[in-house]
């Protein structure tokens, strides 16, 4: 009896150890509840560099050929605040197409930390699903 | 025979004998030494641990298997997404997409560019694709081709830029070292693409291309440097 006990107790301290802890859903958004389905994009990128108080983003967002119909991004340039992260300027665009580049740039930035967020609504005919993805910082 | 029947009678004659002798047990004056005393006091304490023992031990299983499926519980509520660390790059999985970020090795700190210097680009376009997008910034350089079926998207990105979101749940991720190159390679599961991210020693590239995975790594191999 104490042996079938030590065997179980031991295989279920194993069992926990070996657990796949993939459940949990990293959470960098903080003004929103994050949904992260990749149903119809392959990949998502988001970037950004700052020049002369001029920042790029940039967002390049793949969808599955063949399945992938239409990609709207919404490009958020972003700017921190304590451990808050503001919205500085926004741009939305529609590409009928699987895969897109969405570039744009904004002037006269104050001194701070900036980061890109893109937030991509990857269509398959009238359905889509929404991808959330943020850069790495830059100063300026 | 008479030895049989005399050790009978004998037999039969000495427990008479014994027990006329020993018949009045009460009156029988038994005085226990010290030591049969001590021994009785030693059995009696030993009989209550032996008792103890038997419940306690049967509590402490409990607590025990509960205190271990407690273990299990909380571990697996506080440990966060699965990490890899293949070759250049940590790779973090998630329920349904995985993150992938550059990871400089240690002993080539800062050795690389710090914005795109030079632009990589395909050597051949395979037949039947045409350019249909590029974007150059410090950060990234971007082309999409598309053809009437597919599409290939070349990212070439500054190392300490690189963070891609990849998904796999609809895709297999696996890592393989081609001709002395280590790659992260994803296949999707319901297009024809396939994706491949390395790091040349100067940027990291993505090149996902729906192609076969011969021709994507014969593009991978063969990138020229834009004139």
């Amino acid at each position: 009896m104490k042996r079938i006990l030590s065997v179980l107790i031991a295989m279920t301290v194993i069992l926990s150890c070996s657990i796949n802890a993939s459940a949990l859903i990293k959470d960098e958004f903080v003004d929103e509840e994050v949904v992260l389905r990749y149903q119809y994009a392959t990949n998502v990128l988001s970037s950004i560099s700052i020049s002369s108080k001029t920042a790029t983003c940039k967002s390049t967002v793949v969808g599955q050929s063949g399945v992938a119909t239409k990609i709207v991004i919404t490009q958020y340039l972003q700017k921190k605040s304590g451990s808050d992260w503001n919205n500085v300027q926004s741009w939305t665009k529609t590409f009928n197409q699987a895969s897109a580049i969405y570039t744009n740039k904004k002037s006269s930035l104050s001194s701070g930390t900036y980061r890109t967020r893109t937030v991509a609504k990857v269509y398959s005919g009238n359905n889509y699903e929404t991808i959330k993805q943020n850069s790495s910082t830059a100063t300026c | 025979m008479n030895e049989n029947i005399l050790k009978q009678a004998l037999l039969e004659t000495a427990d008479d004998m014994i027990l006329k002798q020993y018949s009045d047990c009460e009156n029988i004056d038994f005085i226990p030494t010290n030591s049969f005393k001590k021994k009785i006091d030693k059995l009696c304490k030993n009989y209550d641990k032996v008792s103890f023992k038997l419940t306690y031990t049967r509590a402490r299983k409990a607590i025990v298997i509960f205190v271990a499926v407690l273990v299990i519980m909380l571990s697996s509520l506080t440990v966060g997404a699965v990490r890899d660390a293949i070759a250049n790059f940590f790779v973090t999985h998630f329920s349904n997409h995985a993150d992938v970020t550059y990871k400089e090795p240690s002993t080539k700190s800062n050795q690389y560019p710090k914005t795109i210097e030079k632009v990589y680009e395909l050597k051949t376009v395979p037949k039947g694709f045409s350019l249909a997008d590029c974007s150059i910034t410090d950060a990234s350089a971007d082309t999409i081709y598309f053809s009437d079926d597919g599409q290939i998207v070349l990212q070439q990105v500054v190392k300490e830029k690189f963070n891609e979101s990849i998904d796999n749940e609809n895709s297999i991720i696996t890592y393989e070292t081609i001709n002395g190159q280590d790659y992260i390679v994803q296949t999707s599961k319901i297009s024809k693409d396939i994706s491949f991210i390395w790091d040349n020693g100067e940027y990291v590239f993505s090149l996902t291309a729906s192609l076969d995975k011969d021709s994507i790594i014969d593009i991978c191999e063969n990138l020229r440097i834009k004139k």
